[in-house]
């Protein structure tokens, strides 16, 4: 189980890795598309920062008087004011506004997108200023407030005598005076850093959209290259490729002739039959004459037969008998009794049984298991292909061999 | 009163013992460096340390086979941030002013491609072996609780001994590591020093105490467990423990936990007379309190983006951008309000890639070895926690969900599991 899960592992990091050159143009593809769609957006933002001074120590106070003022900075209030300036819709200049808090400052950026550089900059000026007017109308309205308090204290002779003796002792202007400046410390105020001098287009960059789209791409196309259709068109090239198309009980390359042989004589059967499914021509035939030599090592005396066209093409010196038959014979050579009685025929223990590929020799062969098939696939194969020819002979545990 | 009968029979031991070993040995040393390293992170404070350990950990079991790529998930991924990354670029051009963080969508897909693989070897007795390593490993986290509780409770006041022996820079930044019981207490919830919040140190020990419960462990596990749970003063991990409870009792291990019911009980009424008990029964109710932890999880964060949300039809399906929702959320500057799993996905990425975001997320949820786990870890990260960038939320729902699925075998709540221990004592 072990040995399989590390198999398959292997088997989709190699199938990524067999399918770099769809990666790489799917990366670029990606990436360009992602920059083109980046590249669509004509708009502009403009940019303001503003600095809050809170008028306290306490960092917690602080940070809440600059998230507040980021708030208030595209309240109604603000906005209004600005598109009044600006002569525009408040709502639309509202969709346009964003505040953000710069993390570990006190400053407040004011962003506003437009069509324009320039409309955006005017615009960023616009509400930046509303912001910091609204806090200062704020601030006046805490002095006023303070000052009509101390009138009012004053005036209503509520302070008590004692008070009173000392606040005129000290001068009464200086006292007031410098309660209102604390309570106009502690309010808070807006003031502007940077004004909004330079533009830039409006949404990601160009950059960004490239590697979202590059990201986008390779993604895509490693979902393309787990999915059974490409795979299915893909070339076989070598072992990993074959062992990668389903229905064979074993994948190998004509090296390992002495590992099939093994296979053949652990199965018990005494017929091998060998397709030809585009392996070129030499090589197939050294692969048959090299599995009966491995065989004939083994202490199994072999037979051969040969169907159809390569009847003309046996070499001399072949180990055991070789018969060579028509390809009108096939259907009977095929069939399960004449199979059977092969071995016996050419008085020998296994015979090989060599024929091409086509629809009726895997017809006649479908769903028997009394026999060994050897799928010679020929390098450049599609996976396709060779796993339509394993299909037919499932049930007999085809042997797929890369020949060449 | 569960029999033996009542138990599914095991497979004698054999020679794949040592790879259910070696499976089981995986998930409790990720589990284990979970709750160690949670605190950690890569210089900066922002990237858990936890992340490239668990890549690792990954690249490790895929080399030597003890995991293996889901085919499904694997696909389900690629097609979520294949399209969640297209959006991006589209969002940048229909969207009034789009924040679009390159980092937050980077995080979002690098921290669920784990989720993309599973055990080699799902048996039941890699399983059982798997669970009892990490409720060990809970118990000594519950120890650390009660010990970290003790000492407040004699009068050594609290103090964060990793923040004093590992650089700043080398700890997550923005986490509250844990506060006072109550205003003004000098007594602070259990975090084990280690854990990053107590809310995530409820949430291990919610998980080992319902992996305990399927386990049949001895009652002293269970009352260790639970004891640890409520010393973090943390309903995440209730949460957790309360939903498998109802999923278990809906299935025929109701007759195993059954016994548990009246000592179960007896804890509850104990606990509750205690002050940190009386401040968990407060919390019950918070949820239909505006200001509690609870609402600022669930229903507050809606109520914030619903607007922005649902202003254009078209931004709707696109979404608003990665990372949008934290940036909104974050502006308003209201103390403990977080993005939630939904929000995250359909704000952000919009219905179309959100919907393929949400189909991967709920499929790393489903066919796992326990019904009950599933659903208290699904609603605690769908409904309660900002579950989908945070690695240390996310891994209960890899360590014992995911990388479990698809089971082969019949759910542990229709056929129970059963500690060796008590296997090879034959008795219940």
């Amino acid at each position: 189980m072990t040995g399989r899960g590390r198999r398959r592992s292997s088997g989709f990091l190699g199938l990524l890795r067999r399918n770099l050159p769809l990666l790489v143009v799917g990366a670029l593809l990606g990436g360009l598309l992602g920059w083109m769609v980046a590249s669509l957006r004509s708009d502009y933002t403009a940019s303001t920062v503003v600095s809050v001074r809170a008028g306290t120590g306490d960092a917690a106070a602080t940070n809440t008087a600059v998230q507040s003022a980021a708030v208030i900075a595209t309240s109604d209030a603000v906005i209004t004011q600005a598109a009044g300036a600006l002569g525009v819709d408040p709502g639309n200049l509202k969709r346009r506004t964003t505040a953000t808090v710069d993390d570990g400052t006190t400053l407040v950026t004011i962003s506003v997108t437009a069509s324009t550089d320039a409309e955006a900059a005017r615009a960023a000026a616009a509400v930046a200023d509303a912001a910091v007017n609204s806090y200062r109308t704020r601030s006046s309205e805490i002095a006023s407030q303070v000052r009509t308090a101390g009138e009012e204290l004053l005036a209503s002779g509520k302070l008590s005598a004692s008070a009173a003796e000392i606040a005129r002792q000290n001068s009464i202007g200086l006292t007031v005076g410098q309660a209102q400046g604390g309570s106009i410390d502690g309010a808070v105020a807006l003031t502007l850093v940077s004004p909004p001098t330079q533009a830039r287009l409006a949404g990601i960059s160009k950059s960004i959209g490239f590697i979202f789209g590059a990201a986008a791409g390779v993604l895509l196309a490693a979902l393309l290259a787990l999915s059974r259709g490409w795979q299915r068109r893909r070339r076989i090239r070598n072992e990993a490729d074959l062992q990668s198309a389903r229905g064979s009980r074993l994948a190998v390359t004509d090296d390992s002739v002495d590992q099939i042989a093994g296979v053949i004589l652990e199965s018990g059967q005494r017929c091998v039959v060998v397709l030809d499914a585009g392996a070129p021509a030499g090589p197939a035939d050294a692969f048959e004459h090299a599995l009966a030599d491995a065989l004939v090592r083994q202490g199994d005396t072999v037979g051969r037969v040969v169907i159809g066209a390569q009847a003309d093409l046996v070499p001399a010196g072949a180990p055991g008998p070789v018969r060579t038959a028509r390809w009108e014979e096939a259907d009977s050579l095929l069939s399960r009794a004449s199979r059977e009685k092969l071995p016996a025929e050419l008085g020998c223990d296994i015979v090989l049984v060599a024929v091409p590929v086509d629809v009726p020799a895997t017809v006649l062969l479908h769903g028997q298991r009394n026999y060994v098939p050897v799928v010679l696939v020929g390098s450049g194969s599609r996976l396709g292909d060779v796993e339509a020819a394993l299909a037919p002979l499932a049930d007999a545990g085809p042997i797929a061999v890369l020949v060449g | 009163m569960a029999t033996v009968d009542a138990v599914a029979p095991f497979r004698p031991e054999s020679a794949e013992s040592s790879g259910r070993d070696r499976g089981a040995a995986w998930i409790v040393s990720m589990f284990a460096a979970t709750v160690l390293l949670q605190r950690l992170s890569l210089p900066g404070g922002t990237v858990p340390l936890l992340l490239p350990v668990l890549y690792g950990w990954v690249a490790y079991g895929l080399f030597t086979g003890v995991v293996a790529f889901n085919p499904t998930r694997l696909r389900l991924w690629l097609l979520a941030a294949a399209l969640t990354a297209i959006v991006a670029p589209i969002q940048s051009s229909l969207v009034p002013i789009p924040i679009i963080s390159l980092t937050s969508w980077g995080l979002f897909v690098a921290v669920w491609l784990p989720a993309t693989v599973h055990l080699v070897d799902r048996g039941r007795d890699t399983l059982r072996r798997a669970f009892e390593g990490c409720v060990r490993v809970g118990e000594i986290l519950a120890v650390a609780c009660l010990v970290m509780m003790a000492t407040q409770f004699v009068g050594l006041r609290y103090q964060d001994w990793l923040a004093l022996v590992v650089p700043k820079t080398f700890l997550m930044q923005g986490f509250v590591i844990t506060y006072p019981v109550q205003y003004d207490s000098p007594i602070y919830r259990a975090n084990a020093w280690i854990g990053l919040e107590p809310s995530i140190v409820s949430i291990q020990l919610g998980v080992c105490l319902v992996l305990a419960v399927l386990l049949r462990a001895r009652a002293r596990t269970l009352l260790l467990l639970a004891v640890g749970l409520i010393a973090t003063v943390s309903g995440s991990g209730i949460v957790i423990f309360g939903v498998a409870l109802v999923v278990m009792l809906l299935h025929p291990i109701r007759r195993q936990i059954a016994r548990f019911f009246v000592p179960g009980l007896v804890v509850i009424g104990l606990a509750a007379l205690t002050p940190i008990g009386q401040q968990m029964l407060g919390r019950l109710t918070e949820v239909s309190s505006s200001g509690s932890s609870a609402s600022l999880r669930a229903i507050t964060p809606y109520r914030y983006l619903w607007a922005d949300w649902t202003a254009d039809p078209l931004v709707a399906l696109v979404g608003h951008g990665a990372g949008s929702s934290q940036k909104i959320i974050e502006a308003t500057n209201v103390p403990g309000l977080l993005v939630a799993s939904p929000i995250k996905v359909f704000f952000d990425y919009g219905l179309v890639a959100g919907t393929a975001l949400a189909v991967f997320l709920i499929a790393c949820y489903l066919d796992g070895p326990t019904r009950s786990l599933a659903a208290g870890l699904f609603l605690s990260s769908w409904v309660l926690q900002p579950a989908t960038t945070a690695l240390v939320i996310v891994m209960p729902t890899m360590l014992f969900v995911a990388w479990w699925a698809p089971r082969d075998f019949a759910p542990v709540e229709v056929e129970p599991l059963v500690q060796a221990s008590r296997r090879d004592r034959g008795t219940e």
